[in-house]
């Protein structure tokens, strides 16, 4: 195989973090630290007991997200004259992140709501020349790639949540869950002598299943409020398709790839693959504890803590998030909140390849609410970075270090009835 | 999801259930617009006014007013000079005195405010009738009835935002007010209002009295006074907490009120002139009960 033709596909999924849009208004603005808040819908998704907690009768909540991403794998390939260029992915997509709807109902509250919790729109367009190759005296002389990921997860379903004392609710909330994944990608490589090597892939994915979560909360005084949450995602069914086309006039001599011999002395040959499969792979259990201090009706902080249980190909996964909201006014809200979203692949060794990679991402959120008498409007901004190691090459043991950056907008808007 | 972890979610619900004790409800939790919101909604208050008119005609149909103009003149004159400092901007206070000689007060929601005759001539000057009084507008102004009830517009009942619904009556909706009205009168003749309820009409009621002048320990020595003369009263009337709870209470609430004890006035010629038909001794017996 050639240097730099042939990318590990370990390196390219995106499940190695759990905190990948934030969902909701307040939530997301706070940095996702409300798992003992959660009352408003947005409780929903974070803690189902904390919907009946909500101020109002009824409450419906929307929020919009615009979130852009760039992950750089720094000094990925190295030209003939020395120079080592970074590759470049870049996601950016605007998407209705949340809806919710609360209201009393018997001796509780109900609620229904829809989150988008993952959402990724990746594209590659990048062309390097002059790139070294592993054959003698016969560098890449133009390297084209080209990517087209879209991956998203939603979640919706019912909610209720019922007061056992004054202080004391439980709740549980049942999202039908549904992932849609589509990857395109297309290299080709044309070497100074005249040969190529061309591969395109292209993956369809739809999963279904039941992310059933149970939460509680307790307030033990007036000033502060713990909550605590399980969940897990059960896959019930999963269809893959996978296609790959590929040539490579490169090769001097036919080799064997996972059992499949590849011929290419007739230049019209092209391999074509194509396979279905039904994957049904669970999600890990995540518990979350969290705690809000009301200070005043002015001020709270508030903070969770996430564990994310380990299963095959994932580590045990610890997060953080942490938030403030102070009221200048009556009716204006400014939020601020940090989280972690920590990689849940193990470090890279130097003595392995294909290993996925492992970048641990830190962000902030800032965020500005208007109240009015019965509806809200806000509006929020958040950052993260992640640094890391990656290992984008098939088969090589070099790695790459890695950087990822996120901004995301929020806008949302609240209506109480 | 493992056994383990089943049963360390159970032990924490199980435990939290256990030792959760009866509470705070969500007064922290509120942020300060739900807070304004609250308060300053004209439609609540037009709400609470209509229903406890109607809450206010049950009780006098039970027990009639005093027949004592002059003394219910006086009664609006305190209680009212009380009022001026409640947090319950959309509420009209109406003080009426009930004739009754068992010692009680009430207050429907909208501001009906009734004490007994009982009570009075248990009273032993105008800060504690000025106590007595600060607790039940305490009451109207917490909107401890229409939390219980669930009045408001912002609790889905079948009353909640009477107001809305009152111009299209239905037989239904007329049900709901009947059996409404039948529990509110059940929670202020019977059951009581819930603990944390009483204990913050309490506080409210003392700070209440404190910022209208008079002595902070006017509910204290009452509640005592009546605890002496009805020894098994705490048991029995359901109305109320434990009374060694409340005065517990009531004595942290004045040990965090800067004013001294002897602070403020009692009102005491005033009180005994106004009443002075019941505490004329030929007409109160041993046990401080006028006859009917």
């Amino acid at each position: 195989m050639l240097l730099g033709a042939s990318l590990n596909d370990a390196g390219w999924a995106d499940d190695q973090h759990y905190v990948n849009v934030l969902v909701g208004n307040r939530a997301g603005t706070l940095g996702g630290a409300y798992t003992a808040l959660a009352d408003d819908p947005s409780g929903c998704y974070y803690n189902p007991a904390g919907i009946a907690f909500a101020p109002y009768r009824s409450f419906s909540a929307s929020m919009n997200v615009f979130q852009r991403s760039v992950k750089t794998y720094e000094q990925a390939l190295a030209d003939t004259g020395g120079n080592l260029h970074d590759w470049q992915q870049e996601s950016s997509a605007l998407l209705p992140n949340f809806f919710g709807v609360i209201k009393n109902s018997g001796k509780g509250v109900l609620g229904l709501s829809y989150a988008v919790p993952d959402a990724i729109n990746r594209r590659q367009r990048q062309s390097f020349h002059s790139i070294r190759s592993n054959l003698p005296g016969n560098p890449v002389e133009n390297f084209t790639i080209d990517i087209n990921d879209s991956d998203r997860t939603f979640l919706f379903g019912p909610s209720y949540a019922v007061r056992l004392k004054d202080n004391l609710s439980l709740g549980g909330t049942l999202y039908v869950y549904y992932r849609d994944r589509e990857v395109v990608r297309n290299q080709l490589l044309r070497f100074e002598q005249g040969q190529h090597y061309w591969i395109n892939y292209y993956e369809t994915r739809q999963d279904w299943g039941l992310r059933p979560m149970l939460g509680m909360i307790w307030e033990p005084d007036e000033k502060w409020a713990l909550g605590l949450t399980a969940t897990k995602t059960f896959v019930t069914s999963g269809k893959l398709k996978q296609q790959t086309t590929f040539r490579d006039s490169s090769a001097a001599a036919p080799y064997v790839i996972d059992g499949i011999t590849y011929d290419f002395s007739d230049t019209d040959t092209i391999y074509f693959s194509s396979a279905t499969s039904h994957p049904t792979d669970d999600l890990p259990l995540r518990l979350t504890l969290g705690a809000s201090y009301f200070a005043s009706p002015r001020f709270l902080v508030c903070m969770d803590l996430s564990f994310n249980q380990a299963d095959d190909g994932r580590e045990a996964t610890w997060n953080v998030a942490a938030g403030a909201e102070y009221y200048p006014a009556d009716a204006i809200a400014l939020r601020i909140g940090l989280y972690s979203d920590r990689a849940n692949t193990p470090a890279l060794s130097s003595k392995a390849v294909n290993q996925q990679e492992h970048i641990d991402i830190y962000g902030a959120t800032l965020g500005l609410a208007v109240f009015s008498q019965q509806s809200s409007l806000s509006l929020g901004i958040g950052y993260a970075k992640g640094d890391g190691e990656a290992q984008i090459v098939a088969d090589s043991l070099t790695i790459q270090d890695a950087t990822i950056e996120n901004l995301t907008i929020f806008l949302a808007a609240g209506y109480s009835f | 999801m493992s056994r383990a972890i089943k049963s360390a979610l159970a032990l924490v619900a199980g435990l939290a259930l256990v030792l959760a004790p009866g509470g705070s409800g969500d007064c922290g939790r509120r942020r300060i617009n739900v807070v304004k919101n609250r308060q300053e909604s004209p439609a609540d208050w037009q709400t609470e006014a209509w229903f406890g008119r109607k809450l206010a005609a049950r009780i006098l149909g039970n027990i009639p007013l005093w027949d004592r103009p002059a003394a219910n003149r006086y009664l609006n004159l305190v209680g009212g000079g009380l009022a001026l400092y409640a947090p319950a901007p959309g509420a009209v206070f109406t003080f009426g005195i009930l004739d009754s000689e068992k010692a009680n007060a009430y207050a429907t929601p909208g501001g009906y405010i009734f004490v007994t005759r009982g009570a009075i001539a248990r009273m032993r000057n105008e800060a504690e009738l000025a106590a007595v009084l600060g607790h039940e507008i305490a009451h109207v102004a917490c909107h401890h009835m229409a939390k219980s009830l669930g009045l408001n517009r912002h609790q889905d009942s079948a009353l909640g935002g009477m107001a809305v619904l009152a111009g299209g009556a239905t037989g239904s909706f007329r049900q709901a007010i009947s059996q409404g009205l039948d529990k509110g009168l059940e929670i202020l003749l019977e059951t009581g209002y819930r603990r944390e309820q009483e204990l913050e009409a309490d506080r409210l009621g003392m700070q209440l009295a404190v910022m209208a002048g008079y002595r902070k320990d006017g509910l204290t020595n009452f509640l005592k006074r009546i605890h002496g003369f009805e020894p098994s009263a705490s048991r029995n009337d359901k109305s109320h907490p434990v009374w060694k709870i409340r005065l517990r209470h009531l004595e942290e609430t004045m040990d965090e009120l800067a004013k001294a004890p002897e602070a403020g006035r009692t009102g005491e010629d005033r009180f005994h002139e106004a009443f002075a038909s019941l505490f004329d001794s030929d007409s109160v017996d041993a046990a401080g009960r006028v006859p009917e």
